[in-house]
């Protein structure tokens, strides 16, 4: 058990507001939530910057910040190939994945498998997307609640019931915006409390020099051992997580998807990706590690005993440079850290049993309100089942062990198949459903001691302990071998049938999703126009002012609220039609404007979306 | 260990594969268009990201022995 720091009453008196701040503020979007596409994709209309902090906030889990510091401890800042290495899935997830899913408006992971290959798929990928995310759920709510017993002595399932209570109600009502915002104000907060740790650690330390000069060499490069140490060798992180887990985040994680399906159009979606790639993930592997590496340099420098627990290294540093006030500040975006990811995980849960269980098998053809309370119903029933797994993962170590093994057996199968079903025309129904099955049967075939000689092959001169990293290698083998030989002896779908579910018909799946021929002229930058109330179900625009946004009749245009910093929270997609008598003007049907909370009078934002 | 350049050799390399071989099939199959200015743009971007992400941890495997 780690020692226990309660804060002084300034302390809590912080994470206190905090907590109802973020309850206040996620449950405020409730009033944005009126159909089920606004439930779980916020109702398609988000700037990239939003969703990009809101990814940080998803990625950034609930023991990030104890987990990868102690990793920097033992390890340096090689604690940061975790987060440094996403890069390589960017042009399939950029000009593949992400265009594919947007433009064939899928609504869920098992829905692209159905429409993508048969009903017997997709139901394969619902269970293993259930047992996966109600089990991280749960795994969510017993580390959250680990960490606030070590860091504020508040008992393990206690803490998971008020983190759950406070994410459970605003999840309810907001749904993805709520997610979405309140992960906007966590992301913030956990770099500002990151890089606020950073940087006092490095001053108590006496400076930047202080700090470099006291870290050993290994810890100040950004790799560690190739093949070493066995616990965290390099091949085996590459192998782990830039290839399994990076694929699993961008491709089969609902959450993440349903993030990405919130955004107004696709190119906001990639500039999205990009920011979060090339800035906040960097910033993010620093704010949640940078506790260790100082740690270190203490140790180098006296500061500190050398016989350290690594897992204690978090608090310790905390403890030591943070105190009072800091503290509080700190403790807030740890729980930030939890609340955000578990909020998308519970969002995620409910779109998957509307949309894959309820809408298909149980209730069909149900009115949109319907759906919308269910999708609710689904919210709470997805934190209490989470809830209940608390204690026994507390209980059995074997079990939170046996979800680690099962997630790392789910990951190749489902990415394999999402991958070459998007690529591969010739990859069939049969194949996928093989891949999913006898994928997972394989990869569960490595886990128990005595057969990790089926990893030897692939271990890259890793020791035994570290075989488990190269599972991920493995796996991805393993299923790569069963899709090939399955396609090559069974039927593909006609083409024809899978229009929008290939890279090589997303030109077809835009048309389709624009209802017409696509203008390929380049972006212009938005203009304002004052919004008046029209009689025409479409957008009414003057020519003039079509083509200073290089539109034309019938393409889609997104109008928004002038106002840049609320992102897209009032606005809406509309296709322009009959042109109006003047310039400066946009004429829109009065329902539309009142659902996108938008006035008339006011000046909007205009511009071309596709 | 001293430096760390079969690690970034082995990462980018290995993981460049990859990279390299699904942007050739996105514009190969259609699904990005060399004659579209977003998608240039795009293939732009994701090169850049590349070079960038391999020439910092460049500079930081260097930089580490001052």
């Amino acid at each position: 058990m780690m020692e226990q720091i309660v804060g002084t009453k300034l302390d809590y008196a912080i994470i206190i507001i905090y907590f109802i701040f973020v309850l206040g503020f996620g449950s405020v979007f409730g009033r944005f939530t009126r159909t089920t596409k606004e439930f779980f994709f916020g109702g398609q209309r988000f700037s990239w910057w939003l969703i990009a902090f809101s990814c940080v906030a998803t990625t950034v889990g609930s023991y990030s910040f104890i987990k990868y510091s102690a990793a920097g401890y033992r390890y340096g800042m090689s604690s940061t190939m975790t987060y440094l290495n996403d890069w390589f899935m960017m042009p399939l997830f950029m000009l593949g994945w992400l265009p594919i899913i947007y433009f064939s408006r899928v609504s869920s992971i098992p829905e692209f498998f159905e429409r993508r290959f048969d009903r017997q798929t997709r139901v394969a990928a619902v269970v293993v997307l259930m047992l996966y995310m109600i089990g991280y759920i749960g795994i969510n709510f017993y580390t959250l609640g680990v960490a606030l017993n070590a860091l504020l002595g508040w008992d393990i399932f206690k803490a998971a019931v008020f983190i759950a209570v406070i994410t459970g109600i605003y999840v309810t009502f907001g749904g993805q915006t709520a997610v979405i915002m309140t992960d906007l104000l966590q992301g913030f907060l956990l770099l500002i409390a990151g890089f606020a740790l950073f940087f006092l650690g490095v001053h108590y330390l006496g400076g930047w020099g202080e700090f470099w000069h006291h870290l050993p060499l290994a810890h100040r490069l950004p790799f560690s051992g190739f093949n070493t140490p066995e616990k965290f060798p390099m091949v085996g992180i590459f192998w782990q997580d830039a290839m399994a887990n990076s694929l699993a985040f961008w491709f089969m994680n609902q959450g993440l998807i349903m993030r990405f399906l919130s955004v107004k159009s696709v190119r906001e979606g990639r500039k999205s990706a990009t920011f979060v790639i090339l800035l906040l993930m960097p910033l993010a592997s620093i704010a949640v590690a940078n506790a260790g590496w100082v740690g270190k340099a203490m140790v180098g420098k006296g500061m500190l005993p050398a016989n350290l627990d690594a897992n204690k290294i978090f608090v310790l540093v905390s403890d030591l440079i943070c105190r009072p006030g800091v503290f509080g500040f700190i403790m807030a975006a740890l729980t930030a850290a939890m609340m955000s990811t578990v909020d998308t995980l519970i969002n995620a849960v409910s779109a998957v049993a509307v949309n894959d269980i309820w809408k298909p098998f149980v209730a069909p053809n149900r009115s949109d309100r319907y759906y919308l309370v269910i999708a609710r119903g689904f919210s709470v029933l997805a934190a209490v089942l989470g809830l209940a797994l608390v204690p026994l993962f507390a209980s059995f170590k074997s079990i939170y062990r046996a979800h680690g093994a099962f997630t790392a057996a789910v990951t190749p199968p489902m990415v394999v198949a999402i991958v070459l079903g998007i690529l591969w025309k010739r990859y069939t129904p049969k194949a996928a459903f093989a891949t999913l099955i006898f994928g997972t049967i394989g990869v569960f075939l490595s886990i128990p001691g005595k057969m990790h000689f089926l990893l030897k092959p692939f271990s890259h001169g890793v020791g035994p302990e570290g075989l488990i990293f190269m599972r991920a290698l493995y796996g991805l083998i393993v299923c790569t071998a069963i899709a090939l030989i399955v396609s090559f002896f069974t039927k593909p779908r006609k083409e024809e049938e899978v229009i929008g579910f290939l890279v090589a018909t997303i030109r077809k799946a835009k048309e389709r999703f624009k209802g017409g021929e696509l203008n390929d002229r380049e972006f212009a930058p938005p203009i304002l126009l004052e919004l008046r109330e029209g009689s025409e179900p479409e957008a009414q625009i003057h020519l003039q002012d079509l083509e200073k946004i290089k539109a034309k009749l019938g393409d889609l245009l997104y109008v928004a609220d002038k106002r840049r910093w609320l992102g897209g929270l009032k606005s809406m997609h509309i296709k322009a039609g009959t042109p109006a008598e003047k310039p400066g003007i946009i004429l829109l049907p009065a329902e539309q404007i009142k659902s996108a909370r938008l006035k008339t009078g006011e000046l909007v934002r205009v511009e071309k979306i596709m | 260990m001293e430096n760390n350049w079969l690690q970034i050799a082995y990462q980018y390399l290995v993981g460049g594969a990859f990279f390299a071989l699904t942007l050739w099939l996105c514009f190969h199959q259609g699904g990005a268009e060399l004659s579209h200015p977003q998608d240039k743009k795009m293939l732009k971007i994701l090169l850049g990201g590349y070079l960038g992400y391999l020439s910092v941890h460049i500079l930081w495997a260097y930089l580490a022995r001052f």
